[in-house]
């Protein structure tokens, strides 16, 4: 379930490490704010679609993501056009905001196997002194390993109160919130029982931090994106109105 | 148990895991302007401060967009937003009903704060829900961009913080004392 949204291949995109792929993307999404007129999005639009090359991502599973943003496309196109009256460049600029950061973030999800953003986020904290580096990422592994056990959880207690004739769908708002804490309360005390046996655990087979170096580790892919980043953003700074 | 900050560290994680169920729960009971995403970071920043308060949101708006939806990776901010809130409250005064509310309404406008920008420069405001609505008929009255996705998010933010806060304390109220003893320690 975890590894859903990944998509195994062998590409450039895929090779790049997790560190450059979080700051193209970010510099990217943050450049969008840029576009002011057609060139500026036809040059943020050649990039993505270079991207995606790259990244040999079938359409199939681009518009996978896409769907969850196609009520927000519709929603702008109506209310910019007939409500709110902006020109057809306007409808165009946040559009494009939308769906390019979305195929963005959405290829770096698709290319990154979750296992490894544990890492990433270790290393990419700044001011490891002050900020335990280690901790935050011992927890996100930690909340990976125990989610799918509490998905599936999750789904028996909902099976179990439909069993007993309590179906949520077609009460009224007040028998409604009454239930939320049946579905919560055995989630949570399952989620204490697993945090404190863990624990115990973890402290009788002697786990303690380990002290190791996290480096950057750069090649030339990473390198080369990064050049391809700086180019892109004076390409789009040159071509501003 | 000699060690709490394994159990703190175990303790967050399951936090993360309850934020994520916590949406689910919401999409099947289906009440309106609930959304239930963020009881697991208020649990843990009302139970063990601001730090692994914002640790929690922050891992949460991640592991969230890696597995289900990558659009929401640019709202972690928000959730790392309630961590520190929550965690700052809890801290100075405790947490209980009084405090769940006050913290509710707290984060109802701080919340729509550090999210509408967002929101605004990644779909203009809009986000395809029923609020869209309201959102359109300020700015067609004369209101900034900003100030009419402002607005009706404060009220549907006010609603789902609130009911998460009065949820944490029955939770909290619910911990064994084996478990809470060493966290708040």
């Amino acid at each position: 379930m975890l590894n859903k949204l990944y998509s195994e291949k062998e590409s450039i995109v895929h090779r790049i490490d997790i560190k450059t792929k979080i700051i193209y993307t970010f510099g990217y999404v943050l450049s969008l704010m840029l576009m002011n007129n057609f060139l500026t999005v036809f040059i943020s639009f050649i990039i993505l679609v270079f991207l995606l090359l790259f990244s040999k991502l079938g359409m199939k599973k681009i518009f996978y993501f896409m769907k969850t943003t196609f009520p927000a496309l519709i929603s702008i196109a109506i209310m910019y056009k007939f409500v709110l009256e902006k020109t057809n460049f306007e409808i165009v600029r946040i559009s494009s905001v939308l769906i390019f950061s979305t195929v963005s973030i959405s290829c770096f999800v698709m290319t990154t196997k979750v296992t490894e953003m544990a890492k990433a986020i270790e290393s990419m904290i700044p001011f490891k002194k002050i900020i335990p580096a280690y901790e935050i990422s011992l927890m996100f592994t930690v909340s990976l390993r125990f989610l799918p056990m509490f998905i599936r959880e999750y789904k028996r207690i909902k099976k179990a109160k439909i069993c007993r004739g309590i179906y949520i769908e077609d009460m009224n708002l007040k028998e409604k919130v009454k239930h939320v804490l049946g579905y919560f309360l055995p989630m949570f005390l399952l989620s204490l029982e697993h945090a404190y046996n863990l624990a115990i655990a973890m402290e009788v087979k002697g786990y303690r931090k380990k002290e190791r170096q996290v480096e950057w580790n750069f090649e030339k892919v990473d390198y080369i994106m990064f050049l391809l980043l700086v180019v892109y953003l004076v390409l789009i700074v040159g071509g501003r109105k | 148990m000699r060690d709490a900050k394994m159990l703190k560290i175990t303790f967050c994680s399951m936090c993360i895991v309850i934020n994520i169920i916590g949406g689910m729960i919401a999409h099947t009971v289906r009440i309106p302007l609930l959304f239930l995403d963020t009881v697991g970071t208020i649990l843990s920043a009302a139970v063990l401060g601001p730090f692994y308060g914002m640790a929690t949101g922050g891992l949460s708006s991640i592991l969230k967009a890696l597995i289900m939806n990558p659009k929401g990776m640019p709202f972690a901010l928000v959730n790392v937003a309630i961590g520190l809130t929550v965690g700052i409250i809890a801290k100075k005064f405790g947490f209980n009903i009084k405090t769940a509310i006050i913290s509710g309404i707290l984060l109802a406008i701080i919340c729509p704060l550090i999210g509408t920008p967002i929101a605004v420069f990644l779909s203009g405001g809009f986000v395809g829900d029923p609020l869209d609505i309201i959102v359109a008929w300020m700015a067609k009255s004369g209101q900034s961009i900003f100030v009419s996705a402002f607005v009706p998010r404060i009220f549907a933010n006010l609603i789902d913080k609130t009911m998460s806060g009065i949820l944490v304390v029955t939770l909290i109220k619910s911990m064994p004392a084996k478990i809470l003893k060493p966290l708040k320690a």
